[in-house]
C-alpha cells in the first residue's frame, strides 16, 4: 500500500497486517483505492473482512457483482473505504500510466519459475503461457520475493499517481472531487449536473407513468456477422451516441397525456400503447416486447398480432413492415434539446 | 484530457434511466442467516467456511423507495 508518503508491503498468505496498518486512526475517512478489486484484491481479503465484523461495522454497496465501496468502521476514531478504481478509469494500469505520463510506470511482474533445486513450489509457475503481457522470468525465491515486493509497491505508486493526476484533471475543469463518485457514470452525471443541465428539462417519472414508460424499455437487438469481403472499403463508425444525443428529438420537458392517434402533430416525442400486426411474415422482426414464459421474462420479437408500447421514432422506422394502431400514451415537450451538446462543445 | 472526456461522455449512456439497487449485503453467521432466510428473499450466498456466510437480499424498504 501507499498512502501518499510512504510504501508498505508484506510478504504474507494473511492480509491481518495490512489492515492493522490501514485500520488506524490517521487513515479515519481515507478512501482505498485498488485496481480492479471487485475481480482480483476482494478475493483474496474477503475472508478476513468477515473476521473484522465482530469488531468493526461493515457497509458494502455491490451492484451487478461490482463492489462500488465497502466502508469499515468503528465508533467515530476509525474509518476507510474500499473502492474500486477500475470503475472509475476503465483501463489496465500499464495503459493509465502511460496515459496520464506518471513518474512511476508500471513495472514487469517478476514470475518465479521451477529450477531442479528449488525449495519454494508454492510460488512457481511451470506454465506461464496464460500471460498475454511481456513478464520478467526468475529463478531464484529470494531474488523473487524482493522483486515481487517491489513490483506491488511500485504498482500501489503508480496507481496513487494516476488517481491524483485524474482528479486534478476533473477539479480543474469541472469543480468536481472523484472521490465522491464510485463510477465513471456517477462522475460523468454529477459534472453534467453541476454544469449542463438547463432547467425543467428532464422530468421526473413516477408512479402510472414511469411504470407505462418502463413497459417501453427492451435491450437493442443485435446481430452477429462473419466478417469477410474482397476487394470492399471499411468503414468505422464513431461516436453515434454524441451523434443521436446531438441531433434527435428527446423526451423532456412537461409531460401530457393523450388519447387517439398522435401522428396528427408533427414533430412530437410520444410513448405510446400500441396494437400492432406484422404486414407479413418477417425473417428478422425487429420489434421487441417482453414475455412471461415459463423460465421467467424473456425478450421477444414475435410475428402476428400483439400489443406493446413503442415510442415514436421506433413507430416511423417500423410503419414499412408493421401495421400500428395507436390507443393512448404520454407525450412530451419534445425539444432537440442538446441534451448534452454544452458538454461536446467543451470538449471541441 | 482527450481519454477522460471520451470517457465521461460514453459514461453518461444510461444514466437517465437507472435501474435502482434493490439488494442489501451482509456478513453473517449461520443463526443470523436462518433468520435472514425467513425475512428476506435471498439473492446470492457465499460460504466463508467457519459458520460465516456473505449473503445478498432484496430488502422490502429499498422497494419503496
Amino acid at each position: 500500500m501507499y498512502d501518499g508518503k510512504n510504501k508498505y508491503s508484506w510478504f504474507s498468505e494473511n492480509p491481518e497486517e495490512l489492515f492493522n496498518q490501514l485500520l488506524q486512526t490517521k487513515y479515519y475517512g481515507y478512501s482505498v483505492y485498488a485496481h480492479n478489486l471487485s475481480n482480483l484484491d476482494i478475493i483474496f481479503i474477503f475472508k478476513y473482512i468477515s473476521y473484522l465484523r465482530n469488531k468493526y461495522i461493515i457497509k458494502p454497496i455491490i451492484k451487478d457483482g461490482n463492489i462500488i465501496s465497502l466502508t469499515i468502521e468503528k465508533c467515530n476514531n476509525i474509518k476507510i473505504t474500499f473502492k474500486d478504481s477500475y470503475l472509475l478509469l476503465k483501463d489496465s494500469l500499464a495503459k493509465l500510466t502511460k496515459t496520464f505520463n506518471v513518474d512511476t510506470p508500471k513495472g514487469l511482474e517478476p514470475i518465479l519459475i521451477p529450477t531442479w533445486n528449488s525449495t519454494n513450489k508454492y510460488y512457481e509457475q511451470a506454465n506461464i503461457s496464460h500471460y498475454n503481457k511481456k513478464v520478467e522470468i526468475i529463478n531464484n525465491y529470494n531474488e523473487w520475493k524482493n522483486k515481487v515486493q517491489k513490483y506491488c509497491e511500485n504498482d500501489c505508486i503508480s496507481l496513487y499517481d494516476v488517481l491524483i493526476k485524474f482528479r486534478e484533471l476533473v477539479f480543474t475543469n469541472w469543480k468536481i472531487d472523484i472521490e465522491k463518485y464510485p463510477t465513471t457514470p456517477s462522475l460523468a452525471f454529477a459534472i453534467y449536473r453541476a454544469h449542463y443541465l438547463k432547467d425543467h428539462l428532464i422530468p421526473i417519472s413516477e408512479g402510472e407513468v414511469f411504470d407505462f414508460i418502463s413497459k417501453s424499455f427492451t435491450g437493442g437487438s443485435t446481430d452477429m456477422f462473419k466478417p469477410y469481403g474482397e476487394n470492399i472499403r471499411c468503414y468505422d463508425v464513431n461516436s453515434l451516441y454524441p451523434y443521436i444525443m446531438k441531433t434527435s428529438l428527446f423526451p423532456v420537458g412537461i409531460i401530457r397525456k393523450f388519447i387517439g392517434d398522435i401522428t396528427i402533430l408533427n414533430n412530437i416525442y410520444w410513448i405510446g400503447d400500441c396494437d400492432i400486426s406484422t404486414k407479413k411474415d418477417l425473417y428478422q422482426p425487429y420489434l421487441q416486447l417482453h414475455a412471461n414464459i415459463k423460465n421467467g421474462m424473456r425478450t421477444i420479437s414475435p410475428n402476428g398480432s400483439f400489443n406493446m408500447i413503442l415510442n415514436s421514432p421506433e413507430y416511423f422506422n417500423s410503419l414499412k413492415d408493421y401495421n400500428i394502431k395507436i390507443n393512448h400514451g404520454y407525450f412530451f415537450d419534445s425539444k432537440k434539446t442538446y441534451l448534452i451538446i454544452s458538454l461536446m462543445i467543451y470538449i471541441n | 484530457m482527450n481519454m477522460t472526456c471520451k470517457l465521461i461522455m460514453n459514461s453518461l449512456y444510461g444514466r437517465f434511466a437507472m435501474k435502482p439497487i434493490f439488494t442489501d449485503q451482509k456478513f453473517i453467521n449461520k443463526k443470523q442467516l436462518t433468520k435472514l432466510i425467513e425475512k428476506y428473499e435471498i439473492i446470492e450466498l457465499i460460504d466463508l467456511k467457519n459458520d460465516d456466510f456473505f449473503c445478498s437480499f432484496i430488502n422490502p424498504k429499498n422497494l419503496d423507495k
